[in-house]
């Protein structure tokens, strides 16, 4: 288990970190979400070491990663956002030197095979990492990471400059390590965390908006605000497209304008209402040509709370 | 320990910074060994390992500006920050492998002393003394760009810097020599560190100034890990 507990972390004047308590088990995936500069990365760099808390402390299986840093760290992997490889290295020679760094009692050549095996890195083992792509730049450095088969696993943006089938390669081999680790992974692509983690922590401002279950959060958003967000393109008249959509009572609004002979309206409801919306249009013979989602759940909480923290925030000021 | 010397001696060679500071260091002593000793003709081995101690002003900041600063420009420092490694660990890996390419170095130029030896001019004791002293004052030397690399986040930046302080270093003699008075004099005495290569350069080796030469190494490696630590605390 990692324990963070009332975590300050000042620099100067600044405070990027404020009072931060949660904890992560074996078996969980945390989706570690936030704005740019909430502290995210600070945080991640707090619970592997490279950092020391202002305030507070931080401990892994019972270990304290400041008053003992050997033991904490043994059961830690960690990916930061910009991996941390040595271009003139091979792949083999660079696991070769982590797996000596991090003092692993294991086989040396089965274990490192085994990861490259794990990380789809067979075919690229013996080439210069500075002649590689950006992929295969974050498997490497995923390799490294999870070379001592860590208890915890802590991802900062592990998807991050991949194209979509690499992103899909790297999220599945997440799930597939969550089995053996704990894992705690940062991301901006909100879709990506909602796939992959059963746990949100949600940062701003240096400040734990919320964390738990991902379905527990999913269902504290106030009722007031709108769920969901739907883009329709449907080929007819303003006008047609407007009396057919009058004919539902769920819709909170609409905003609906011409272009290119068709209607494309934005629909706000604050149930999933695709259905009745479907069989409206199909009713009034005005065929879907597109529609899609605009927030997903998880964009909508995430939003609702960290907006809503600054308002509550600016009240009390005032 | 070992790992971080391992690995930095691979990313020397795998670079051309360990070729670079191998073969300009080669290539100055070949050549005051040919000026000074052999068209000189001039038996003692000290006095032209001596005149070459000015070169380590500009070439051990090749050696040392990548130790540190290099990591923390390319944020590679993770690796072993986050690692089940004590600091002092890293820094000293990381001295002993700077230190290992620069014994290397002195030691392909033993030729130039195993000549004279061959010659008979000296001893193999004498011998012997004057390149201890000589690889101690190197060790000094490294110590202090190594600690500059820890302080900075440019490889450049910590080779300028680290090119001055030698410089300083190299010149604190002659204050003895420039400026009258004790103050001076005891500076001298504290920082001046080729002046402690005078005994070996006579052959007799002065357990005091070994004394001085690893003090002083273990002073600026210890600030390295007091630097280096003072980073997560930042």
């Amino acid at each position: 288990m990692i324990e963070v507990k009332c975590v300050t972390k000042k620099y100067g004047k600044i405070t990027a970190l404020n009072d931060f308590s949660f904890s992560v088990k074996d078996g969980d995936i945390v989706g570690f979400i936030g704005p740019n500069g909430a502290g995210k990365s600070t945080m991640m760099q707090i619970m592997t070491g490279c950092l020391a808390p202002t305030e507070g402390s931080v401990t892994i299986n019972g270990f304290d990663i400041i008053d003992e840093p050997i033991k904490a760290k043994e059961n830690i992997g960690y990916l930061p956002e910009k991996p941390p490889l040595y271009p003139r290295f091979t792949v083999n020679e660079y696991l070769s030197t982590i797996f000596d760094i991090k003092q692993i009692k294991a086989n040396r050549k089965q274990r490192i095979s085994d990861i490259i095996e794990l990380t789809g890195l067979s075919d690229v083992a013996k080439r210069r990492i500075g002649n590689l792509s950006n992929g295969y730049c974050q498997r490497i450095g995923l390799a490294q990471a999870i070379i001592s088969y860590p208890a915890f696993l802590v991802l900062d943006e592990p998807t991050s400059g991949l194209d979509p089938a690499q992103k899909r390669d790297m999220l599945n081999l997440i799930k597939k390590l969550s089995k053996k680790s704990g894992i705690i992974l940062s991301s901006h692509i909100l879709s990506e965390i909602d796939s992959v983690c059963n746990k949100i922590l949600m940062i701003n401002k240096g400040r734990l908006v919320s964390f738990g279950d991902k379905d527990d959060i999913l269902s504290k958003r106030d009722a007031d605000r709108q769920k969901f967000m739907l883009k329709y393109v449907v080929s007819g008249e303003k006008n047609e497209v407007l009396k057919a959509l009058s004919q539902l009572n769920d819709i909170h609004g609409i905003n609906a304008y011409e272009k290119n002979g068709n209607t494309e309206c934005i629909i706000t409801a604050y149930e999933d209402i695709r259905e009745k919306i479907f069989m409206c249009f199909s009713q009034h013979k005005l065929p879907i040509k597109t529609c899609f989602v605009m927030n997903s759940d998880l964009e909508n909480a995430f939003l609702n709370m960290t907006e809503n923290k600054e308002s509550d925030t600016k009240k009390r000021k005032k | 320990m070992k790992a971080i010397f391992r690995k930095e001696i691979k990313a020397y060679f795998l670079s051309i910074q360990g070729y670079i500071f191998i073969g300009v260091f080669l290539l100055i002593t070949g050549y005051y060994f040919i000026a000074y000793n052999l068209m000189g003709e001039n038996a003692e081995i000290g006095n032209m390992l001596d005149n070459t101690i000015v070169s380590f002003v500009f070439l051990i900041p090749i050696l040392t500006m990548r130790l540190f600063a290099d990591e923390k420009h390319m944020k590679t420092n993770s690796v072993y920050m986050s690692a089940p490694l004590k600091t002092w660990q890293i820094v000293i890996g990381k001295y002993l492998a700077a230190c290992f390419v620069f014994t290397a170095a002195v030691l392909l130029s033993l030729f130039s002393g195993i000549a004279v030896m061959a010659e008979g001019v000296q001893t193999a004791g004498e011998l012997f003394t004057v390149y201890v002293g000589y690889i101690l004052i190197g060790y000094c030397f490294i110590s202090v760009g190594m600690f500059v690399s820890a302080a900075t986040e440019s490889q450049l930046a910590s080779a300028i810097i680290s090119f001055c302080v030698c410089f300083m270093l190299y010149l604190a003699d002659w204050l003895k020599s420039a400026a009258s008075g004790k103050v001076f004099e005891f500076i001298s005495d504290i920082i001046g560190v080729a002046s402690h290569f005078e005994k070996f350069l006579s052959g007799v080796f002065d357990v005091t100034d070994v004394g001085y030469f690893l003090s002083f190494a273990a002073l600026f490696v210890t600030f390295t890990i007091a630097k280096t630590e003072s980073e997560r605390y930042k």
